[in-house]
């Protein structure tokens, strides 16, 4: 019987980091590095931005997530260069001193996010979808050119070249999920920008469980994730050849605009 | 008469610095700010991690060309934190606190280093142009995923990354230069990596120029930059089209050692 693939989750107990935790760990053996314990799960209580504190959680470590982050869009400089462009910097680097095979970075939107300036993303993320035709208007592959929305997306783009670098010179292979939003309440109905960007929980977990699984030969790679919403800005069509994603979930058009509040 | 524009040059006192203001010093009002001063234009002598120390660079500026940074390809992390991260985040801060209109931003083919790992720009960067037909294969084009070869390639992705959000989101436009290698005596023949990325003195005035009189409506871009080599890794003819470069020199595919 083989054993389970150790997998570190940075932020584990974050949301994301939860979903992972509850929906896939009868198949992987999970531990956290985040700012708090997770409870019942192998926990390093650190701070990322300090290489030497978190590096013995790598240890014996064949993959990890990395998903912790000043997860905000509107972050400060100062915040974002410490918790996302160092701390991502760390990451990668005590994945190579310890040997880990493949890092599944946490990606956003935020790296494109300056589309939705333009039409027709534009259009769709101020639900004016009247404007547009079904299916048949441009959607933001990974081949366009960053165009980030914020020094939270500057720090997602940076992560995806950190990422490279490591793969084409040090052996650490690298997976990019240029993630939509990942709801706490798992329902997107309260904005058309929430419609487009949904991830649904376990369109999350499907997909994340893709990279962990991909084969060794599958070395770097960048896809947009979210599920198969009716009016997309990303095209997901690259998961889904690639990886064999297959989303489960799909927004519709209806929404009814209500602030979005995280409770943690 | 209309004033000249104003032009500040981070790393003015290098060898690009000193080339554009030998060569371009007619034309436009140049201050460099970098570690020394540059004696024949004003010059802040300052480190630019000190977002304070080199705030008063920028006041009245209409252009910045921001060359400053460890120039090693190989620099370590700390030194590229230090040196390119934080420093281009001071730049284009200080720019739009300005109201700076552009920002032309020294790029580099490291950027999209990785890609010498693989064929055919593998053979390229060797010098086995026998494997290759000429004029017959791929180059490398803006449109390539990223793909650096360093933390110093890493941090020039990034500087394209922070420009765009900058034109975006803070009316502060930058054009991003891959330049490929400017070579202090201006001979490309050391070897086949210099033949394929080198551009030359007068090219990297022209492209330069090019950049700063670009009409305010030309927002963002990025550019490949080498003069018009015989061995490309690099398509150049997004500059040729979009900038109306016209590279003069060109090297060939006789080179000294590997």
């Amino acid at each position: 019987m083989n054993e389970k693939r150790k997998v570190l989750i940075t932020g584990g107990a974050g949301l994301i980091g939860s979903i992972l935790i509850d929906k896939l760990s009868d198949k992987y053996e999970f531990s956290s590095l985040d700012l708090k314990e997770v409870p019942g799960i192998k926990s390093t209580v650190a701070n990322l931005d300090e290489l030497d504190a978190i590096q013995p959680a790598f240890e014996g470590i064949d993959t990890v997530v990395h998903l912790a982050a000043d997860r905000s869009p509107e972050g400060s400089w100062e915040s974002i260069l410490q918790n996302n462009f160092v701390a991502t910097y760390n990451v990668f680097e005590a994945s190579k001193r310890s040997g880990v095979k493949r890092v599944i970075f946490a990606s956003s939107n935020h790296a494109e996010g300056g589309f939705y300036l333009d039409p027709p993303w534009k259009h769709i993320n101020e639900g004016n979808f009247h404007l547009l035709e079904r299916d048949n208007y441009e959607l933001v592959t990974e081949r366009h050119m960053i165009r980030p929305d914020s020094y939270y997306g500057v720090a997602k783009a940076y992560g995806e070249a950190l990422g490279s670098y490591y793969n084409d010179y040090h052996g650490v292979s690298s997976f990019h999920l240029r993630i939509g939003w990942v709801l706490e309440t798992d329902d997107p109905t309260f904005s058309p920008y929430a419609l487009s960007l949904w991830l649904s929980h376990r369109d999350t977990a499907q997909i994340i469980d893709l990279c962990i699984g991909a084969p060794e030969s599958h070395k770097y790679d960048i896809f947009n994730a979210t599920s198969e919403n009716m009016w997309k800005i990303f095209d997901i069509q690259h998961a889904k050849d690639a990886l064999g994603y297959k989303p489960e979930d799909a927004a519709g058009e209806d929404f009814e605009l209500r602030e979005y509040k995280r409770t943690t | 008469m209309t004033d000249k524009r104003k032009i500040l040059i981070t790393g003015g006192a290098g060898l690009i610095g000193s080339l554009l203001i030998e060569n371009l010093g007619d034309k436009y009002q140049f201050s460099s700010l970098d570690l020394k001063p540059n004696e024949n234009v004003p010059s802040t002598v300052a480190s630019v991690d000190d977002f304070d120390a080199i705030a008063p660079a920028f006041e009245g500026m209409d252009t910045v060309i921001h060359l400053a940074a460890n120039p090693s390809p190989n620099g370590s992390w700390e030194s590229n934190l230090k040196n390119n991260f934080i420093a281009t985040y001071n730049v284009f801060e200080l720019a739009k606190r300005n109201g700076v209109k552009r920002v032309i931003f020294a790029s580099s083919n490291h950027a999209e280093g990785g890609n010498y790992l693989v064929p055919p720009w593998k053979h390229v960067n060797e010098g086995d142009y026998h494997l290759l037909k000429q004029d017959g294969y791929e180059l490398v084009t803006e449109k390539n995923q990223i793909r650096p070869d360093g933390y110093y390639g890493v941090a020039k992705a990034y500087g394209e990354a922070l420009g765009s959000y900058y034109n975006d989101y803070h009316g502060v436009n930058s054009f991003h230069l891959r330049i490929g290698w400017v070579i202090r005596d201006n001979d490309p023949t050391v070897n086949p990596h210099g033949l394929t990325l080198w551009l030359s003195h007068r090219d990297l005035v022209q492209i330069m120029d090019l950049c700063i009189s670009a009409p305010d409506s030309y927002k963002y871009d990025i550019f490949n930059a080498t003069s018009d080599n015989t061995w490309k890794i690099f398509d150049i003819s997004h500059a040729k089209e979009a900038l109306g470069y016209k590279p003069q020199d060109r090297a060939g595919s006789e080179y000294r050692s590997k």
